[in-house]
């Protein structure tokens, strides 16, 4: 055991990292001098000066490893935040040390884009400094920065330094786990113009189609029979059990599909920093849309991108659905091949018939091309989606007059601050994650009823 | 108490200390150096009072540029004034700008500032002295420099910690007082322990430190060496008593014989330093004219003469006598400085070569240890000689220093004592007369000094008068007594003794040492050499009752007499291997033991390959192939694999440790952990619909007998039948196995677990 402790000592003492501070280089500076002074007067007394000038040299290195022996250090932050927040990380130092006090402890952490390519992202080092913790307790210190722009990000281990006893060196000690930070995109307020918009389009689709059927309608469960209820409704074999007449439930959808369709597009070569913003405002508009559905249930969304390999989210309006299309929002990358007509034939055919399509894109679109293009509706004409198309070009403005991004929409949203409070409500600490969601079946996002749909359209779980 | 204010407090009283070592042994020089410490100190506690609690309250930089200029003009008047002290001027300047800048308001690099201001102070002090007193003050500087250094580095540490812009910390601690609570016991504990480690560590750097054999002397000499009373050219008689009350350390002594063993010294050892051979009107005097002088090397070696010896490592004093002390009769000299000490020719003294500077000094004389009285290299008294050493000159009238009504009124003493004794027995006639003084009775020891009658001669006025008087009067006394009946004697002025500290095992003599005794002639014709020439046998006589003497030696030292020992073994330390640590003491201390450890562990490996060579020539010798296969060649061959069995599984668990370290040692355990709790999961769910597993099922027949019972169930559980032994398979890699499972198949196992949870849930509810 004694032997393991050494090596597992000798180990940690290796990793750690020693460097020189500034004070520490003058202080070499003066000791050699001293020295010099000895050597050339031939006096004891100032070699006993030099001689134990270098001692704290010495024991600056031996000591300042003891000193952040026995210390943990945990990172508590959300998992996941909206860009235009600023960032909030918790840091806890722990002293489990019987006596001595942790004293001038830096904590410091190291946060970097996965994807450099999206603009603005960049790595930042959060640091805070802990004056003193005494033995045997914790301490938490909450450390705000400036916002992030959406994308993945990762956090290194953290470094717990210090300059302990004299500041001559600085060691500092990986503490702690990696870790990872989605940014989603900033949110904003959508505005009366896009509730007309939204209701003009349903309003069309609803003249053309009187009834629905009942795919539309969702199997809720079982009650009495009423009276007007429709005999078709009769669960025959609950009824004949029972012995009286029981009726399915329907949860009526009140609203249509929704599909909202981002053609992220961006040239090649030579992008302007307009096109760049294009690209993050129709990001932006995608991600403000999203929660807005989501915020009640029993529509269906759809989340469609172009690209290489375009691609789709769908599912019932939900929390869990929006995390992932925020999510998928996050990391989306700017496209520089893809059509929308490829969108159209990844998309699921009910969509093109049924669902509201809001294409939304950095360049002009000719939806009679797009639609030619597109194997699944080349050949018919694109009367089936006149009328539940809306289409918006990021690059004209089209978007300004839809959503509203301000500091304070952002953070006084009263619908934000209820997702946060009760569905948002997930951290992640010392690198486990504790997930608080209100219910059980969403516990996970590998348990998550969406559906991926790839360009073959063929529906695959997830 | 703030953190501040004791930062504060501490590194204002580090500053004063760093003073105090530059002007503990300036005083002597310059009377005004004592007041600067004490200024220090009272304007460290009105900097704390005002600036350092309000920096509105500081001076203006400009009127400090102004003041820092003025006080170049004060080291110009201090240097005008006496233009030896240009060192001190500096550190006086130092000072200056030290006061300066304690009323500024300070940042980090100010105090940077003053910390450097206070060491160019003690590195002045060190530089004018190196006596025990500043090593006090220096130690406590560096105990206080270390303490400082502490806090200093918690200061700027906090100081330091500025939220980066568009950043915040909450909550914020209190820049005034960063670190509340912090002096508690367990700090103090701490400090206490860092303090230690650093000293320690400095204290082996300095040891280790390359050294030259003359180290341990400032080049330009001490500048505040003391004169010692007694030991000049001409003694004034009662002098000696200005120093027999003095505690002060004239120098520190280690003594060994020729086998290089410590010897403890007999109490009444005598140091023999100044000879005093005319006297005249109570002064004795040394004439420089008296004969030449010689180096001392007696070339033992060379006569091949092997002699039990002592051999005397001395670390004398800073002294401005050119007198050098040893045991009588020296053989050998030597000083690290290469100036060998020159014995005169005439007298027997030892004495600094002439242009040696003055000051401290480290030297060895070599004496004999036998009952032999004669000093090599010293010439018998020539006739001129002898009539200034028994006053009856009769070639030259000018030397004889005893009048004749002197030697009348002495004669008339002496002649009694020493009646019965013939006239040619000169031994005889001067252990009678040292008897006389010492042991008749008469003649009592004191220090307390009173001219009975002025008009006397004071030697005759103790003799016949006052009876009483300290051991120079009882010298004189006994010289003039043996002159006056025409017996050459001389007056030797030297040390009796010393303090004996057995923690050290060496000797420290001090002023109240200092002791007067007499050196009689035996008649020339008692030892002639080799070469027929005749060799002078002095005979030491002690007349000084010896009881009396120690008793009042003993009463010098007051309180601090009974810590002597401790004190003085600190003082062995500082003298001996701080001040005084040289090549040679390194060589000693350090190098000699590691070269014999290494000589020693050189004997041990030759021994233990000496011994596995032959081990190996009775094992491997084999004659021939058929002589293998027998019980001895078992035995080697089951050595021999037992033997690299065991290498290959040490060379295995290492390369394991080495691969784990590189690795990453945290990557096992959740990986474990993970295979832990797919298992558990499983066992759990199987568990809800029936399916437990007995203690008598190993993990692998439960995964078989579950999927022999998801395959029964229907055809939602037919397709997830296979998972339960795709976990258990899993599970056994990683925890018996000790593998890593990839992150695809950990991504299969978790989707196929969800799969048989989704297929079952299902079948709950039907």
């Amino acid at each position: 055991m004694a032997s393991r402790r050494i090596v597992t000592r000798f180990g940690r003492w290796v990793s750690q990292r020693l460097r020189w501070t500034r004070e520490g280089w003058f202080y070499l500076l003066v000791a050699l001098g001293l020295l010099c002074t000895g050597l050339y007067q031939q006096i004891n007394l100032i070699f006993l000066v030099a001689g134990l000038a270098f001692g704290p040299l010495v024991a600056s290195i031996l000591i300042s490893s003891a000193v952040l022996r026995r210390l943990h250090v945990t990172r508590r932050l959300l998992t996941y935040m909206f860009s235009g927040e600023p960032l909030q990380i918790d840091f806890t130092l722990e002293n489990p040390r019987k006596w001595t006090a942790a004293l001038a402890m830096t904590v410091e952490d190291h946060l970097s884009p996965v994807d450099r390519t999206i603009p603005g992202a960049v790595g930042m080092t959060p640091r805070v400094f802990f004056p003193r913790v005494p033995a045997r307790e914790k301490q938490r210190l909450r450390w705000q920065g400036p916002t992030l722009k959406r994308g993945k990000y990762h956090f290194k281990t953290m470094e717990l330094i210090t300059r302990s006893p004299f500041g001559l060196f600085e060691r500092r000690a990986d503490v702690g786990d990696t870790d990872e930070l989605i940014v989603y995109p900033e949110v904003g307020q959508l505005t009366r113009r896009w509730y007309l918009l939204q209701k003009e389009a349903t309003e069309t689709r609803r003249g053309q189609r009187h009834d629905r059927s009942t795919q539309q309608q969702e199997y809720h469960g079982l009650r009495d029979y009423r009276s007007g209820d429709s005999p078709r409704w009769i669960h025959w074999r609950t009824s004949a059990r029972l012995g009286q007449p029981m009726v399915k439930e329907f949860e009526q959808q009140h609203e249509q599909d929704l599909a909202i369709l981002i053609d992220p597009w961006q040239p090649r070569t030579q992008v302007s920093q307009g096109q760049r913003d294009s690209t993050e405002e129709v990001i932006r508009f995608a991600a403000t849309v999203c929660l807005e559905t989501c915020k009640h249930q029993g529509r269906r969304l759809i989340l469609g991108w172009t690209g290489a390999t375009a691609g789709v989210r769908q599912g019932p309006a939900s929390v869990k659905l929006l995390h992932e299309l925020l999510e998928q929002l996050a990391i989306l990358r700017p496209a520089t091949e893809g059509s929308l007509a490829g969108l159209f034939d990844a998309l699921p055919p009910a969509v093109l018939r049924e669902a509201v399509l809001i294409i939304v894109s950095t360049r002009p679109i000719n939806l009679l091309e797009e639609v030619e293009r597109s194997a699944r509706l080349a050949g018919t004409s694109s009367r089936p989606l006149h009328g539940r198309v809306v289409i918006f070009d990021a690059s004209k403005g089209d978007l300004h007059d839809l959503v509203k991004f301000t500091q304070s929409v952002a953070s006084t949203m009263p619908s934000r601050r209820q997702i946060d409070d009760s569905v948002f409500d997930r951290v992640r600490s010392g690198g486990s994650h504790e997930i608080q969601l209100p219910d059980a079946g969403s516990a996970t996002h590998a348990s998550s009823p969406s559906h991926a749909v790839p360009a073959n359209g063929k529906e695959t779980h997830q | 108490m703030s953190f501040q204010t004791i930062y504060r407090l501490s590194f204002y009283t580090m500053l004063t200390f760093a003073t105090l070592v530059m002007s503990m042994d300036a005083t002597d020089e310059n009377p005004l150096s004592h007041i600067y410490p004490i200024v220090v100190a009272i304007a460290s506690m009105f900097a704390i009072t005002t600036v350092d609690r309000n920096s509105k309250l500081g001076l203006a930089r400009d009127t400090a540029n102004v003041l820092a200029l003025g006080t170049m003009g004060l080291v110009y008047l201090e240097y005008k004034y006496d233009n030896n002290l240009l060192l001190l001027a500096v550190g006086h300047w130092l000072v200056y700008l030290q006061l300066i800048k304690m009323f500024l308001p300070k940042s980090v690099e100010d105090d940077w500032f003053l910390f450097l201001l206070g060491l160019m102070q003690v590195l002045v002090g060190a530089v004018m002295s190196q006596s025990d007193r500043v090593g006090m003050a220096l130690f406590c500087w560096i105990i206080l420099a270390i303490w400082v250094l502490g806090l200093f580095s918690l200061r700027r540490d906090a100081e330091r910690e500025k939220s980066a812009e568009g950043t915040s910390v909450q909550p914020m601690f209190d820049k005034q007082e960063p670190y509340p609570g912090l002096f508690d016991p367990a700090f103090l504990l701490a400090a206490l322990r860092v303090a230690g480690a650093t000293l320690a560590l400095g204290g082996i750097i300095f040891l280790a430190m390359p050294r030259r054999s003359v180290m341990g002397t400032s080049k330009r000499g001490d500048t505040t060496a003391k004169h010692l009373t007694g030991f000049d050219d001409e003694v004034k008689l009662g002098q000696l008593g200005e120093i027999l009350e003095n505690d002060s350390v004239v120098m520190t002594i280690e003594l060994s014989d020729e086998k290089g063993e410590r010897v403890v010294p007999d109490e009444d050892i005598l140091w023999r330093g100044v000879t005093l051979t005319h006297y005249e009107r109570g002064h004795w005097t040394r004439p420089r004219s008296m004969g030449g002088s010689f180096a001392v090397d007696f070339n033992r070696k060379r006569r091949g003469i092997q002699r039990k010896t002592i051999r005397q490592q001395i670390k004398l004093e800073p002294t401005d006598n050119r007198v050098l002390f040893g045991l009588r009769p020296m053989l050998d000299a030597s000083a690290k400085n290469r100036l060998a000490p020159d014995i005169m020719q005439a007298d027997g003294t030892l004495v600094r070569v002439q242009d040696a500077r003055l000051g401290g000094l480290d030297y060895e004389v070599i004496s004999s240890n036998d009952e032999d009285p004669v000093q090599p290299g010293e010439a018998f008294p020539n006739e001129l000689r002898l009539a200034t050493l028994i006053g009856r000159g009769t070639a030259d009238r000018r030397v004889i220093a005893m009048p004749e009504s002197l030697r009348t009124q002495l004669a008339a003493i002496a002649e009694p004592v020493v009646a019965s004794i013939p006239a040619e027995n000169w031994t005889a006639r001067a252990k009678a007369l040292e008897s006389y003084l010492r042991d008749s009775g008469r003649f009592s020891y004191s220090l307390v000094m009173t001219d009975v009658d002025p008009s006397l001669d004071p030697v005759v006025d103790f003799l016949v008068n006052r009876k009483s008087g300290h051991c120079e009067y009882f010298a004189s006394g006994l010289a003039l007594l043996l002159r006056s009946i025409d017996i050459p004697a001389r007056v030797v002025n030297g040390f009796k003794g010393g303090d004996w500290n057995d923690l050290a095992r060496m000797l420290i003599v001090r002023q109240k040492h200092a002791h007067s005794w007499v050196e009689a002639l035996s008649p020339p014709e008692t030892r002639i050499s080799e070469q027929g020439e005749r060799l002078p046998i002095w005979i030491t006589l002690d007349p000084t009752p010896s009881s009396e003497r120690a008793a009042s030696v003993a009463k010098v030292g007051g309180f601090g007499g009974n810590f002597r020992e401790v004190g003085d073994f600190i003082r062995y330390i500082w003298v001996f291997y701080i001040v005084g640590y040289n090549a040679d003491r390194q060589n000693m201390l350090l190098y000699e033991p590691a070269r014999q450890l290494a000589a020693e562990a050189q004997r041990g490996f030759l021994l233990i390959a000496q011994s596995l060579r032959e081990a190996k020539e009775w094992l491997f010798r084999f004659p021939d192939f058929q002589s293998v296969f027998s019980i001895r060649g078992g035995v080697v061959s089951f050595v021999l694999l037992v033997t690299l069995a065991i290498l290959f599984r040490i060379v295995r668990w290492f390369c394991r440790k080495i691969y784990r370290w590189m690795r990453g040692q945290q990557v096992t355990d959740p990986a474990q952990a993970i295979g832990v709790a797919f298992y558990r999961r499983l066992a759990q769910l199987l568990k809800e619909y029936g399916q437990e597993r007995s203690s008598a099922e190993t993990p692998q027949e439960f995964a078989h007998r579950a999927s022999l019972f998801l395959s029964g169930a229907g055809m939602n559980t037919a397709e997830v039948a296979d998972v339960p032994p795709l976990i258990v398979n899993a599970f056994y890699k990683i925890r018996f196995g000790n593998q890593e499972i990839g992150t695809e198949l950990l991504a299969s196992v978790e989707a196929r677990l969800e799969a048989l949870e989704r297929s079952l849930r299902p079948a709950a509810r039907a």
